[in-house]
């Protein structure tokens, strides 16, 4: 696949997942729809290469990453697209429950972060994330059994650990 | 609230879900878009290096995989000098070399805070403590150093004022020498003076290296400034590293092209005119100064259709001209050797590299890259054109291709991985062809690295690291 069509399927199949991703890494709409847009924008620039990788997704979640890392520190490139293109449809509120969960994966370090958004919000396994990031499954498991720790004390909750996903009491 | 976190992570994708997100074809126009800047930023910007990890490195070069893939740092690769020295885990980082230390500029990922240290080369040891910049508003832009200063350079991404911050720091001792906010302004790190152009006001001025002092300025008139950018000149080939150019230009000019079309050759010292040249208005900021000769994109924002390369004669009689290379988006502009402008031009979904003589004011050769290029650099009359890696001679031969990064250890070394397919990164002398292998792999190293020409400088996932390659 290389041409406009296929890179249009691929967009039409992965970026609603990316979107997810990319709004648990940040916790900001419009950062997230600003992150997706950016990476989608570079994988078009290099569709050529990147149809012929074996799972191109995995190289859009790795640009979000490095991006999303970056805003962290504000490096922002919403000047660009306010330039360039109409703001974006307005969204609804996020629930409460969304707003504080937000607020403590911000407190996160942002290894723990990446976990939780690929083990909660894609449903990738203990075994795929360590794939993914390139680390041990112990590793994992210790971001995440970290994380769901640093989510609990920033919201004032309990937790008790399980085998496979961590619940909050 | 709901205290159960399957839930709370439901809600978020719900809410995920519900965001608007744009189009396929809003997201090649932007692409498109970033293809078209990359032309005016490649001239000044550094590019993070990547050099890949021990998964792809085992595989023949070719091979279509996932770049980049965070791996954990291997310790039993490449020699390394002296221990590690901790940083936190990093979110980002720049890094350069200069009087035989590295200097590294991070952002911890804990707090995004912003530090500074230094390493010795020879020992690999730490130089001294790590400084702290307190600016928690802007981004780590670079880090440059000359003999008097290491310059931290940050820049808002959001359009706040001011835009840039500057920070500099004595190179032996890491004391703070000076610091100072600039609004949107461009660069040029001349060995000499730190040259800045307001982008706003075209006030350009010229700022001492260990205080940080005025010490000339050029007030805009009617034809005010739009561009600056230094004077490179085969000596700084002598300097390179990664995959762009030296950033500190060693030549006692500079060029400012006005907004009316004037080509302006100045002192770095003292700021004073050395000579006035027609150019054409509005040329865009795709421009490279070398040797006496100024390169220019003819056409500003033009993506599509036919191209021209300017060359302008900055020093003799040869005036001004314009020489086609093959049309399509216009993605980089760069010097490649003597008497050589090079230029990538995409149309399609095929990607050329075009090598413009500048004397002769023809194309010398057009190559395509496969690889679809993204930058390009020059020494010892090879060219590294960067996106994967593609390596040409002078006459637009491939001497090396691959979809794995390559970089410049030094001005007569490429750093290339895996090149015999055996998963060992090698050395690779522009002078003799002659390939070297320096370890059993290399590991991922977050993106972050320098060299010197028997020292590579990386920043891991959470320290940073002096490895022998020399």
């Amino acid at each position: 696949m290389t041409g406009t069509s296929d890179f249009d399927g691929f967009y039409r199949d992965t970026s609603r997942r990316l979107t997810r991703y990319a709004y648990g890494l940040t916790g900001d709409p419009g950062e997230a729809q600003d992150l997706v847009q950016e990476a989608y924008a570079r994988a078009w620039q290099r569709w050529r290469r990147l149809s012929g990788y074996e799972d191109p997704e995995a190289w859009l979640r790795l640009v979000v990453n490095r991006l999303s890392a970056d805003r962290w520190r504000r490096l922002s490139i919403r000047r660009a697209r306010a330039a360039a293109a109409p703001p974006p449809a307005p969204v609804e509120p996020p629930s409460e429950d969304v707003v504080l969960l937000v607020r403590a994966m911000r407190t996160l370090p942002a290894t723990h972060r990446q976990a939780l958004a690929l083990y909660y919000l894609l449903d990738r396994s203990v075994a795929e994330i360590a794939t993914e990031t390139g680390v041990a499954t112990g590793t994992v498991k210790s971001w995440l059994s970290r994380g769901r720790a640093g989510l609990a004390a920033a919201l004032g909750i309990a937790t008790t650990e399980s085998e496979g996903a961590g619940h909050v009491r | 609230m709901s205290a159960d976190l399957d839930e709370l992570f439901t809600a978020l994708g719900r809410q995920a879900d519900s965001l608007p997100i744009g189009t396929a074809e809003q997201a090649r126009d932007r692409g498109r878009r970033r293809t078209r800047q990359f032309a005016a930023v490649s001239v000044a910007v550094a590019i993070l290096l990547a050099v890949v990890g021990v998964g792809i490195a085992l595989r023949p070069p070719d091979h279509r995989a996932v770049p980049s893939v965070t791996h954990p740092f291997d310790p039993h690769t490449i020699p390394q000098v002296g221990s590690a020295i901790g940083l936190g885990e990093v979110a980002g980082a720049k890094l350069t070399t200069g009087d035989g230390r590295a200097y590294a500029a991070w952002i911890k990922a804990a707090d995004n805070s912003l530090w500074l240290t230094a390493a010795d080369l020879l020992t690999g040891t730490r130089s001294w403590s790590p400084r702290q910049i307190i600016d928690p508003h802007r981004a780590l832009d670079r880090v440059v150093v000359t003999p008097s200063a290491v310059l931290v350079v940050t820049r808002s991404g959001d359009g706040s004022e001011p835009e840039v911050g500057l920070f500099a720091f004595d190179p032996k001792t890491g004391a703070p020498l000076w610091q100072s906010e600039a609004a949107a302004s461009e660069l040029v790190f001349a060995e000499g003076m730190l040259i800045r152009l307001d982008s706003t006001t075209g006030l350009t001025e010229g700022l001492d290296w260990a205080t940080g002092e005025r010490r000339w300025s050029l007030p805009s008139t009617g034809d005010r400034p739009v561009t600056v950018t230094g004077m490179a000149t085969p000596a700084d080939e002598a300097r390179m590293t990664g995959q762009e150019p030296p950033q500190v230009f060693g030549d006692g000019r500079f060029v400012l092209v006005t907004k009316g079309g004037a080509v302006q050759v100045r002192d770095v010292a003292s700021g004073s005119l050395r000579r006035t040249v027609p150019h054409v208005p509005d040329a865009g900021d795709a421009v490279v100064a070398y040797a006496g000769w100024l390169y220019s994109h003819d056409v500003a924002g033009r993506t599509e259709g036919p191209q021209r390369v300017r060359l302008t004669d900055l020093t003799g009689d040869a005036g001004s001209r314009a020489v086609s290379v093959p049309a399509g988006s216009f993605v980089a502009l760069g010097a490649c050797g003597a008497d050589r402008a090079c230029v990538i031009t995409q149309a399609g979904t095929v990607s050329k590299v075009t090598a413009v003589d500048v004397r002769a004011h023809r194309v010398a050769w057009t190559t395509v890259d496969k690889w679809g290029g993204e930058g390009l650099s020059s020494a010892n009359g090879w060219i590294l054109v960067n996106g994967a890696s593609l390596v040409l001679d002078r006459a637009g031969r491939t001497v090396y291709s691959s979809d794995l990064n390559t970089i410049w250890l030094d001005g007569k070394t490429l750093l290339v991985i895996a090149p015999d397919g055996s998963g060992r990164p090698a050395k690779l002398s522009t002078t003799n062809g002659k390939l070297t292998p320096i370890g059993a792999s290399v590991a991922e190293l977050n993106g972050n690295c320098t060299s010197t020409t028997d020292r590579l400088v990386c920043v891991a996932t959470d320290d940073l690291r002096v490895l022998r390659v020399g």
